[in-house]
């Protein structure tokens, strides 16, 4: 099971807290009310970030590390706490398994090394180590500066080694805590939005959770993994996949290495998008679903970072012919010969039977308790703070918990004399994401987007704040004005990418994936800036260069992994949840009845794929920046595109709006009044 | 041993119920309210004895998430054997206490208080106050009968601050309870960007050197407004539609949704007037906010907003 | 009422915006008073008193400090006590002090150990002279009990209550008992950091006691290890910043800590809850001072003078029509006409209108008070208090209306706006006495100047 292990309230009463790759201040700012009350009670706070964030400014120490170092430093802390006595042996015995292979693999990382592999001096991994180790209580939390790396997992495996080796899990205020960066990250992981899963983390090769499944639903769920976004894209590239039904999710912006997403996308033989806005991925389909804004407009639940399911309650009417994602799936399925109710409440207490830690959880449970965090196994459980304690129990419930010896590599987006800046990515306080939904309330702090560098590098490039420059990867040029930011430390540079409209910052970032669980190198990528004239003049600049270095095979040796399996839902969902793809289709829960009901073979014979994506459908399309009136042409003049674009590709569909029937209830006029 | 053996087979419920460490029993103390016997908690205050009783204490700057200041003084009441009225919103009890919530003394005391603020402060926007200025008999005019004009009497008028979009700052309905400091200080937000400045009569909130918000360190929270209790502090659509004479609470559908933001979760109480967001908050006794919310939680709205036309 | 008012006038029509009206600036033995502050890089600051314009003009152009006029402190016979050593020891020398008894008391307290002092000091029955009149061996006590460390020792040297001026004396004229009597506190509490905060407008008393300080740290009065017992005790300077309610022991605490001076709730008391939020004593100077002849006598003789309910002697100022304005040690139980009478009675024959007790927080009474013992039982048995030891004598001509107008005023002015009662009270309470014709009455303002008053008193 992934989540969260603890609760927020655990994390005002522990002693002390890693922050690992994250400013929550800026990200997850009321999680961070908690953490400050921690801090008020005594915790010791490290920010461990390559740059001093906002929530660094709050820690005791900041270990400002290196881009794509932290393995080297959980290892190098490791390898401190096992040499000083420190490990928590009792524990490890008890619960752990692999820890010679561990001890083994972190020996040689010594302070001295860390240091010279991290850029954290010695005694600041020293410290850490000993305070981590010697904590009554410790929690390491964690967003997507850990996860946004081709070793997204194994970064994630480098921390929990460090819980494992310390004995800080499973118990109250001890624990390991991914802070989900959207609202329903955890409830798509919850709900079986994973290639492998089924609803409930059950897991989908398994016979006997599949048999139960079978028989709920009354059509085989097909027994093998499916796809991960990279994957798609892979099988996109090689003509595999060849439909895709995008759910609430914007790929054109989000991303990595643009280029490739667009042309993939742009090359499919149909691409059915529902959104709540005509994003520029919509903008691109073959049909587009108006569909309900999932916070405001549709009923449901959704899950937190502390496992918390919640209520979410309509509020509006949605506008236009927009329908909520339930209602626009039931039509679907009505059209493919399922008759089902379009009821948030029944679809829930379907989940509730089939997967056992939703099974107390029902909608008036849920009501009275504010939500409830999962496992919740029946009426009368009243959900659990924390989880593993499992591991304390003796014997161990269940099995013991792997130690996972990972190696360190660095980001593959090298820096050379070409490229010898390393860009990294964030977010900041009041923009979301791509900017589709925060681009339309008038932020005061909004700044737009700026190339941040620091004061060091910009005296050594000679360029001020303000002007415009290009930043150039190997992948993409885009110009933006000059930031200088006094959180960087020489060498590092910082864009967000919350205005893909005026600077699409990922042409710039790097494609390269996970091969575990597809997660793109946001974070990492070597760029150069270049000052001269008529930078930012209109029409400058965009030339995307030649692609120099490219994604290795995911054969080559960069790709091989310690490890299969456990994906602790370490993606980025900002690009797009878990999805289930493949040419025989898999889906979860009704989706999977769906898809296997569904699956009839398009018309040169082969399968569509379904991609369904539980990210809450909030992605719509920015058609306005802050305080601008005006609607850009290119949307207005376009309106929804609900056209086939290869005439014969879904012909067979009586499913999607067709241009002749489809009178869109002049859709633009919502947007357009939106845009007012 | 892999990790796809665990995750293959889930493991079996817990025997016991992961849980906070037991805490040890609270001492509990025994005083009396208005002639009936209570026992409550070592620590608590008299309001929360006072409610365990369901007795009504009227209170203006006091909001169970906030460090109490005992500013506006209506919550008094009479503590048995001490010289001064006890503030009930701050005071712990103690064992053996005995406190009339009502008394001539404290009747006086609340009134006053009242009559001071209303002859002071414009509290029209503020619910509740009109129902208390009636319970206690409350006259703010009466000073203004005395000294003559009104303008003998100060107030604290001045014109409203719009120094931004998301809400405007209007300090002639401040009754300077301190909640919006203590939410963007240390008890919520720790932003740090609102004070009390100036003393006395001229005690106000200010920003670092009354400079306006865009160039403070506001955040745009908006966990000040949460709190204010006096609609000195308010988000710009009430703010318009009242200008325009159209807010109309009564109308409104007020439900609970999660934030469409980030994965914190948080609840948003959301008011709807005739199809359109006007107001953003969260409720105060939820675990996950205690009624805090960051910008785009409490001001992200817009893009589901829509106007006339739709 | 010495001709501030034309002062000012004056000093405006010269000086133009560089002149602020001050409040009470703590010299009413010697009348109209300023405050002058030389900007600059070194910037100085010196009080003159009395003062006309033209001296100002002078002190300002003439680039010097001048000396300030002294009018003395002078006490009746009956044993001297405090002020024993004024105008007779040479103020800016320890050497002087320690021949004239100084330094005794500490050796004493050593000799005997914290909890003796303690003992000591509750046996003279010892209560505060800061205007609480709460018994200091019971605060010392408490904070020396507490377990939380560290503890703290607090000299509340803020005196701004207008007619006060005994601290600034004692400051000036005995620096070395103030600092003597805060290490005593100090090593007899546990502390090992001692605070004591000057009023802003107190220049001199603040060179006084840094040079005290600094003397006594060099001959290991202070420091590391006070003589030789192993025990760590200084003493940091906090000058205030203008404010009356900073003589307020909790608002005290909070502008000591960088905080907005404004007074917390009590409870939790400051020997709980205080500096830091730490176990704090926290005393006026003059109780502190008077633990120096505690400790000297023993606490059971000491308590021998005074009466039954108030022990020892206690400094009065003297203030406005009487024939020698000043600060006086009396006994405690004189009546207050014994009082008036150590000051030369009323000038010029005429008959007295009123005495204001214990400053502009304390209480008028009239001629029929002035058989009134000067006790805190004596006090409260008339209805009074006194408060801080203010005596400010009205004869027949004076404008009680007037001076009435003039504390409303001054308690909107040093209101710090914290709780409603207080913040647009003082401002009605204000406007109800101003604008009036002179000697007539208030306008009627029905319960509008008590109410206030009760509601004011009802709240803290
Ligand atoms: C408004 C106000 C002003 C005060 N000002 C002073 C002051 O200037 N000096 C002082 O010693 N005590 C002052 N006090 C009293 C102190 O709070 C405190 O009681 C005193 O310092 C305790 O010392 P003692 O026990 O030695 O009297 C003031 C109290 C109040 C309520
Ligand atoms: S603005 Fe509102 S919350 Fe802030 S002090 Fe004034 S009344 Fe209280
Ligand atoms: S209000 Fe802010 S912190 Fe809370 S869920 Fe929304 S975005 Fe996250
Ligand atoms: S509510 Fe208690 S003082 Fe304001």
């Amino acid at each position: 099971m992934g989540g969260g292990t603890s609760s927020y309230q655990e994390i005002e009463e522990t002693d002390c807290i890693l922050l690992w790759g994250s400013n929550a201040r800026e990200t997850h700012p009321i999680f961070f009310h908690h953490l400050l009350a921690g801090l008020k009670r005594g915790a010791k706070l490290y920010a461990i970030d390559p740059r001093r964030t906002a929530s660094a400014q709050w820690a005791d120490v900041w270990a400002g590390l290196d881009v794509g170092t932290d393995i080297a430093l959980s290892n190098s802390m490791a390898r401190e706490i096992i040499s000083s006595g420190l490990a928590n042996h009792e524990f490890i015995e008890h619960a752990t398994t692999g820890f010679a292979a561990y001890r083994e693999l972190v020996e040689p990382w010594t302070l001295e090394r860390g240091e010279a592999e991290t850029g954290v001096p010695a005694a600041v991994i020293r410290e850490m180590a000993h305070t981590y180790a010697g904590a009554k209580r410790a929690i390491i939390c964690w967003t997507l500066g850990i996860t946004e790396h081709h070793t997204a997992v194994h970064n994630v495996m480098a921390l929990i080694n460090l819980a494992l080796l310390t004995g800080q899990v499973g118990r109250w205020g001890s624990g390991l805590n991914p802070l989900r960066g959207q609202n329903n990250v955890q409830g798509g992981g919850d709900m079986g939005a994973l290639p492998d899963r089924l609803p409930g983390f059950q897991h989908v090769e398994n016979d006997e959770v599949r048999a139960k499944f079978d028989r709920f639903y009354g059509v085989p769920v097909p027994p093998r993994k499916g796809w991960h976004l990279s994957d798609m894209f892979n099988a996109m590239d090689r003509g595999e996949l060849r439909a895709l039904y995008v759910i609430g999710e914007n790929p054109v912006q989000s991303e990595a290495d643009q280029h490739r997403a667009t042309r993939l996308l742009e090359g499919l033989e149909l691409l059915v998008v529902q959104d709540i806005f005509l994003t520029e991925t919509a903008q691109r389909a073959d049909v587009v679903f108006p569909a309900a804004a999932g916070a405001f407009e549709s009923d449901g639940t959704v899950t937190n970072s502390e496992r918390r399911v919640q209520r979410v309650r309509k509020t509006l009417n949605p506008p236009g012919e927009a329908r909520e994602d339930l209602a626009i799936i039931c039509d679907l399925a009505r059209k493919l010969g399922h008759d089902w109710t379009a009821d948030a409440e029944t679809v829930w207490n379907e989940v509730r039977q089939l997967s056992p830690i939703h099974a107390g959880m029902s909608y008036q449970r849920l009501e009275k308790m504010s939500g409830l965090q999962w496992p919740c196994y029946d009426d009368q459980h009243p959900g659990e703070w924390f989880l593993h304690g499992r591991l304390w129990e003796r014997p161990v419930r269940g099995p013991r918990a792997p130690f996972s010896p990972v190696k360190h590599e660095l980001p593959l987006d090298e820096l050379n004399a070409d490229f010898p800046l390393r860009l990294t990515t964030g977010r900041r306080l009041a923009e979301y994401n791509t900017g589709v939904q925060t681009g339309s309330y008038a932020s005061p702090t909004r700044r737009g987007e700026t190339i941040d560098v620091s004061p060091e590098d910009a005296r050594r490039l000679g360029i001020a704040e303000g002007p415009p420059v290009r930043v150039i990867s190997r992948r993409g040029v885009v110009v933006a004005p000059v930031h200088i930011d006094h959180a960087l430390r020489p060498g590092l540079t910082f864009m967000t990418f919350h205005f893909p409209d005026d600077v699409p910052t990922n042409m710039l970032t790097s494609d390269a994936t996970d091969p575990l669980v597809g997660t793109a190198e946001f974070k990492a990528t070597a760029i150069r800036i270049e000052t001269g004239s008529g930078i930012g003049d209109p029409g400058s600049g965009f030339s995307p260069l030649p692609v120099g270095s490219r994604t290795p095979d995911p054969g080559s040796s960069a790709w091989t992994s310690t490890s299969s399996g456990l994906s602790p839902r370490t993606w980025n969902v900002r690009r797009s949840i878990a999805c289930w793809v493949q040419p025989r289709p898999v889906g979860t829960g009704r989706l999977a009845t769906l898809a296997a009901t569904a699956a009839p073979p398009l018309a040169d014979g082969r399968s569509p794929a379904i991609v369904t994506c539980y990210c809450p459908p909030v992605t719509r399309c920015r058609t306005q920046s802050a305080g601008s009136a005006t609607v850009p042409s290119t949307t207005s003049a376009r309106g929804w595109r609900c056209r086939p674009r290869k005439p014969g590709a879904w012909s067979r569909s009586t499913i999607c709006w067709r241009p002749s029937r489809v009178q869109p209830p002049s859709p633009m006029s919502v947007m357009t009044s939106r845009a007012a | 041993m892999s990790h796809d053996e665990i995750s293959f087979h889930l493991p079996p419920p817990a025997a016991l119920i992961p849980a906070p460490p037991a805490v040890a029993a609270p001492v509990m103390v025994p005083l009396t309210i208005d002639g009936r016997a209570v026992e409550v908690p070592a620590g608590a205050t008299l309001i929360d004895a006072c409610k365990t009783l369901d007795i009504d204490v009227p209170t203006l700057c006091y909001l169970e998430t906030l460090t109490p200041v005992n500013a506006c003084r209506v919550c008094v009441v009479e503590v048995e054997g001490a010289r001064v009225l006890a503030p009930a919103c701050s005071r712990a009890v103690e064992a053996g206490m005995v406190v009339k919530t009502r008394s001539p003394r404290v009747d006086l005391s609340r009134k006053l208080v009242l009559e001071l603020l209303g002859s002071s402060v414009d509290l029209s926007t503020a619910p509740g106050l009109s129902g208390m200025m009636h319970e206690y008999g409350a006259r703010p005019d009466r000073f203004q009968e005395v000294l003559g004009s009104p303008s003998s009497v100060s107030s604290v008028a001045q014109p409203v601050k719009i120094d931004n979009h998301l809400y405007v700052r209007d300090y002639g309905k401040c009754v300077l309870c301190y909640k919006c400091v203590e939410a963007c200080g240390t008890d919520a937000q720790n932003t740090f960007a609102i004070a009390v400045a100036g003393r006395g009569f001229a005690a106000h909130i200010s920003t670092e050197l009354d400079v306006p918000l865009p160039d403070s360190a506001c955040v745009y929270c908006g966990n000040c407004i949460a709190v204010c209790p006096t609609g000195a502090l308010m988000a710009t659509p009430e703010f318009e539609l009242r200008q325009a004479g159209q807010w109309r609470p009564e109308t409104q559908a007020v439900t609970d949704t999660i934030c469409p933001y980030c994965g914190v979760g948080c609840t948003l109480t959301v008011h709807v007037q005739d199809q359109q967001i006007v107001k953003v908050t969260s409720p105060f006794d939820n675990a996950v906010t205690r009624g805090n919310l960051c910008v785009k939680g409490r001001f992200g709205f817009e893009y589901v907003n829509r106007t006339q036309s739709d | 009422m010495n001709g501030a008012d034309q002062l000012c006038r004056d000093l405006e029509s010269r000086f133009g915006h560089a002149v602020h009206r001050s409040p009470c600036l703590g010299q009413c033995d010697r009348g109209s008073a300023a405050l002058i502050t030389r900007a600059g890089s070194d910037p100085e600051r010196f009080v003159l008193a009395p003062v006309s314009a033209d001296e100002v003009a002078k002190a300002l152009s003439a680039g010097t400090v001048p000396t300030v006029p002294r009018v003395g402190a002078s006490a009746n016979g009956a044993g001297a006590k405090i002020v024993r050593r004024m105008n007779v020891a040479d103020a800016t020398s320890l050497a002087s002090y320690r021949q004239h008894g100084g330094y005794q008391a500490l050796a004493k307290a050593i000799e005997i150990g914290a909890a003796a002092v303690i003992a000591e000091v509750s046996a003279a029955r010892l209560l505060g002279r800061g205007g609480a009149a709460f018994p200091t061996g019971r605060k010392w006590d408490a904070v020396a009990r507490e377990p939380a460390r560290p503890h703290y020792v607090v000299c509340n040297a803020d005196e701004s209550e207008p007619g006060t001026f005994k601290d600034r004396v004692l400051m000036e004229q005995d620096p070395f008992a103030v600092i003597e009597a805060i290490t005593i506190g100090g090593l007899a509490t546990g502390a090992e950091r001692g605070f004591i905060y000057i009023r802003g407008e107190y220049p001199e008393s603040e060179r006084a006691i840094a040079g005290a300080i600094q003397q006594a740290r060099a001959a290991g009065l202070l420091g590391v290890d006070v003589s030789g017992t192993g025990q760590a005790f200084d003493i940091e300077i906090r000058r205030g910043g203008g404010a009356y309610i900073c003589g307020e022991e909790t608002a005290l605490f909070n502008s000591i800590e960088g905080k907005r001076g404004e007074p917390r709730s009590k409870p939790p008391f400051p020997a709980q809850f205080g500096l830091f939020g730490k176990p704090t004593v926290v005393n006026n100077v003059e109780t502190l001072v008077n633990v120096l002849d505690i400790l000297i006598d023993g606490g059971d003789a000491w308590s021998k003078t005074g009466t039954a309910g108030s022990a020892g002697t206690r400094l009065f100022c003297l203030s406005g029509h009487v024939v020698t304005p000043g600060l006086y040690e009396i006994e405690c139980g004189q009546t207050l006409r014994h009082a008036i009478g150590v000051a030369g009675g009323i000038p010029n024959g005429r008959a007295l209108q009123a005495v204001l007790l214990g400053g502009a927080a304390g209480t008028f009474v009239g001629p029929d008070a002035l058989d009134m013992p000067l006790s805190f039982e004596g006090a409260r048995a008339a209805n009074a208090t006194l408060g801080s030891g203010v005596i400010m004598v009205f004869d027949e001509t004076a404008d009680l209306m007037d001076t009435l107008a003039r504390i409303a005023q001054f308690f909107r002015d040093e209101s710090c706006g914290q709780c409603v009662p207080c913040r647009v009270g003082t401002v009605r309470q204000a406007e109800l006495l101003q604008g009036r014709d002179p000697g007539s009455g208030i306008r009627d303002p029905g319960s509008g100047i008590r109410d206030p008053g009760s509601a004011h008193h009802s709240a803290r």
